[in-house]
């Protein structure tokens, strides 16, 4: 069905512009998708690249400009970013979720629609989790299984798959098999539209790539030739020293090293044990930017939220030195813990008050809250944090994620909390966020406090850190200590892999 | 390669972003809609029934007979700002006044053993709200209708389902029925307790934790704020306010009858939702629950001297409750968010 040299254009968009009152998210923006190929669309946060899914996907409509859908019988299908699945129930029942069922006498024909599913699900080779809650499945799977359903539309007739994302909560070991089902899709002769933050992913799946920026379509062309640092200085106009490809070689000289390793403990892991972790110890050192890295399901996610005293390991303990008995004191040891929609943001408030909740003893006058004060400090933080705009009387959900994240940062920096643990604290937040948010926090160590960063992705975060931790099985594998090379990085995780297989 | 274009059209916007010093709030006044309805209401009744409704007395009737309703709606709304619901608050104010009316003219217990006993019972329903819920982890709703039935129960056992009417304690017939200013005290009582409540909930801190846990209890949580024992204060202080409802009420009717309760279940609740449409816009507040207390009472007063017949105010009260919740959602439906996931 492809052809190569003459691809057949799925979906054209020529000149779109969208503007939310004064604010132009996208601005003559062109793309064309071609049958049978992976076009990536990447930029910033806030570039315009979630308003294009909504206008193609009709929940937006175009100001200006036109989207053609092209083809016989064209249908786009889509996949956001949270599947809209639902856990406790099966493959099979989601898979016939948002559609008219098959019907037989008044109730749904299982058989027909069992059928019918696993059609769509043999593609891709897991036709055998039919059956499975959706809750047992990996994170890879049911995204496959979004796939199908989204392909299962239109009557089969979908021409376009647009892919928001579904490879940024995803653990490394899982992201090969989705890769393999978007060039599926694409022998298929579907026209694929790849949004990522992950530009390595980008470059070796993507032939074409549009990125854009502030609106604007400022490149949209091959691959070819490009790399990471290179893919990154397109998506904004500052050097791309956050995001270094595998193969890169920077350490951390770039931030200074910590060279007293002897410096003062402030907190230690003793002998903790949790759900999957088991008997680890280490120490974290004033001053210091800790790295504790592992794959998902290899126990360093229940790490943050021990050392931060957020919930009791099954055994052992956690110590703060500054505290007489140990115990921690939740606002000593900050916490920014993944999942932000979930576990940080407070929906409905506004930007200051997310910011403030961490410390409003300070704000008291005469035993009231002085809102202009919380409010010129919480300004300042947002400046310091470089949350853009400062406007600290925005609701929080009216933030771009790169700076929800920069404010829940600035939660807990304004509170000067002797260790900061962030797990994957650039989530969801594009290259240049990522850069000032680490560089932050780096910062933060060095005037006296630790940071501990915990993540799945040591490739965002190495070049900060002056210690790296790995775990595997819930074990301490390995420590690294500065300088901190891409190289050390890729051989840790080539371990893992090696360990885990 | 980036086109100058777009990056100067990025410090542009940049720019202006930064030119303000500190940026003032803007200044919305949709918090206010319900104020303006409750007086152009109050207005309006005014002009058609200028002999009847506008008249002092049926003014400080209005005021004084909803300041009980007030009061329990505020109670009502305390375990509401965490996501937690109280079904049995009007009972809880049923089966108190049935003690503070009883209590003295029964079992011949002084009116301040009485009072202390009254706030007792409030206390214990709210103690065991508190362990079911946050101990063991049961659905406020659930445990709060189970409770409500309980003590509808213990009030026809107490009451035997007679009226009781002597020997009504003077001292609780002194708070429903003294005047300052020809304004009853129980509207005295309600000022102090919206106040209090005001200030608590607008301008401490630990205001501030209760919205935060009622955006979003786990973010709460993991912020370091102590989500469990301020959803069970919250939780313990709606019966005890609703207790105090209980005495006031026995005080300003002299009386206390087994089935009159209930009538007071389905306006507090209306009120307690119409306050997210009122002033703090999509959160429950104090000042909004009063506003919104009155802008029913005044409406009920006001078509109860139009003539309409009695059946006319629950009616009222029903779709009263249904415009409240419509009315919070339109106020306060988010603004296009910029990375919302559609589906």
């Amino acid at each position: 069905m492809t052809d190569i040299a003459h691809p057949r254009p799925a979906l054209k968009l020529t000149n779109v512009t969208k503007r939310f009152g004064a604010n132009t998210a996208l601005n003559g923006a062109s793309l064309t998708l071609y049958a049978g190929q992976i076009h990536a669309l990447v930029g910033m946060n806030g570039s315009g690249k979630s308003t294009m899914v909504k206008l193609l996907s009709g929940f937006h409509t175009a100001d200006e400009g036109t989207i053609e859908l092209l083809g016989a019988n064209p249908g786009v299908g889509f996949v956001h970013q949270d599947l809209a699945l639902i856990d406790n129930m099966t493959v099979l029942e989601n898979m016939t979720l948002g559609r008219k069922p098959n019907m037989k006498r008044g109730v749904i024909d299982w058989r027909q629609e069992s059928t019918r599913a696993e059609g769509l699900l043999r593609r891709f080779g897991i036709q055998h989790l039919l059956y499975s809650p959706v809750g047992e499945i990996t994170k890879a799977e049911a995204t496959i299984v979004a796939i199908a359903r989204a392909l299962g539309e239109h009557d089969g007739n979908t021409t376009v798959l647009v892919l928001d994302e579904p490879t940024s909560t995803l653990p490394a070991a899982q992201t090969e098999q989705l890769l393999k089902v978007m060039q599926a899709c694409a022998e298929d002769g579907i026209a694929v539209l790849f949004i990522s933050h992950r530009l390595q992913e980008v470059l070796s799946i993507a032939p074409d790539v549009t990125v854009l920026y502030n609106g604007k379509v400022v490149y949209s062309g091959s691959t070819t030739g490009m790399d990471v640092a290179s893919l990154a200085a397109r998506i904004g106009s500052v050097s791309a020293s956050s995001e270094i490809g595998p193969a890169g070689t920077q350490s951390a000289p770039a931030h200074g090293i910590l060279a007293d390793a002897d410096a003062k403990v402030i907190l230690s892991a003793e002998s903790v044990s949790g759900l999957i972790l088991t008997d680890c110890w280490f120490n974290v050192r004033r001053g210091e930017v800790l790295g504790i890295i592992g794959m998902l399901g290899s126990g360093v996610e229940e790490i943050g939220r021990y050392i931060s005293g957020r919930s009791a390991p099954l055994s052992g303990t956690v110590r703060l030195a500054s505290s007489p008995t140990g115990r921690i004191d939740l606002q000593k040891v900050g916490y920014v813990p993944s999942d932000r929609a979930r576990n940080a943001v407070l929906s409905g408030l506004s930007a200051r008050e997310n910011a403030s909740i961490t410390g409003l003893k300070r704000f008291l006058r005469t035993g009231a809250i002085n809102v202009r004060a919380e409010r010129e400090a919480m300004k300042a933080s947002f400046e310091a944090m470089t949350v853009y705009p400062p406007d600290t009387e925005a609701p929080m959900l009216s933030f771009s994620g790169g700076n929800q994240q920069k404010i829940l940062f600035a939660r807990w920096l304004h509170t000067e909390p002797e260790v900061l643990v962030a797990e994957e604290p650039t989530q969801g937040v594009d290259v240049h966020a990522k850069a000032q948010i680490l560089e932050n926090l780096h910062e933060y160590a060095r005037s006296g406090r630790s940071v501990v960063l915990i993540t799945g992705e040591p490739e965002e975060i190495y070049a900060y850190c002056d210690r790296i931790i790995v775990v595997d099985g819930g074990r301490i594998i390995s420590e690294l200590g500065a300088p901190i090379t891409g190289a050390e990085i890729l051989k840790a995780m080539h371990e893992r892999e090696v360990h885990v297989d | 390669m980036l086109t100058d274009e777009a990056r100067g059209s990025n410090l542009a916007a940049q720019r202006a972003q930064e030119g303000g010093v500190v940026q003032r709030p803007k200044r919305t006044y949709g918090g206010y809609a319900m104020l303006a309805l409750l007086l152009g209401l109050f207005a309006l009744f005014s002009a058609i029934l200028p002999g009847t409704f506008a008249t002092s007395a049926n003014t400080s009737t209005i005021l004084a007979e909803n300041a009980i309703l007030g009061l329990l709606a505020l109670s009502v709304m305390l375990p509401l700002i965490v996501n937690e619901y109280d079904l049995s608050l009007a009972s809880v104010m049923g089966f108190c006044a049935m003690l503070a009316a009883g209590l003295p003219a029964r079992q011949g217990m002084p009116w301040t053993v009485t009072a202390l006993v009254v706030l007792a019972v409030g206390l214990t329903v709210g103690i065991t709200h508190a362990v079911l819920v946050i101990r063991f982890k049961l659905p406020s709703f659930v445990v709060s209708l189970g409770t409500n039935s309980v003590l509808t129960g213990l009030i026809l056992l107490y009451s035997n389902g007679s009226v009781i009417y002597d020997a009504i304690a003077p001292e609780f017939t002194f708070i429903g029925t003294t005047r300052i200013f020809g304004i009853g005290l129980p509207v005295y009582i309600l000022a102090f307790v919206t106040a209090v409540l005001w200030f608590v909930l607008e301008k401490r801190p630990l205001g501030r934790k209760f919205y935060a846990i009622g955006a979003n209890e786990t973010a709460a949580k993991l912020a370091g704020i102590p989500t469990g024992r301020l959803r069970a204060a919250l939780i313990i202080a709606a019966p005890v306010l609703a207790s105090l409802a209980g005495i006031i009420i026995v005080g300003r009717v002299g009386s206390a009858s087994p089935t009159s309760f209930s009538a007071y279940f389905l306006p507090a609740f209306a009120a307690a939702f119409l306050s997210l449409a009122g002033y703090k816009l999509g959160h429950y507040n104090a000042l909004g629950v009063i506003t919104a207390v009155y802008l029913i009472a005044v409406g009920v007063s006001g078509l109860s001297l139009l003539g309409a017949p009695s059946w006319v105010e629950p009616i009222f009260n029903g779709i009263a409750l249904v415009v409240a919740i419509g009315l919070a959602h339109l106020l306060t439906r988010p603004r296009k968010t910029k990375h919302k996931v559609t589906s």
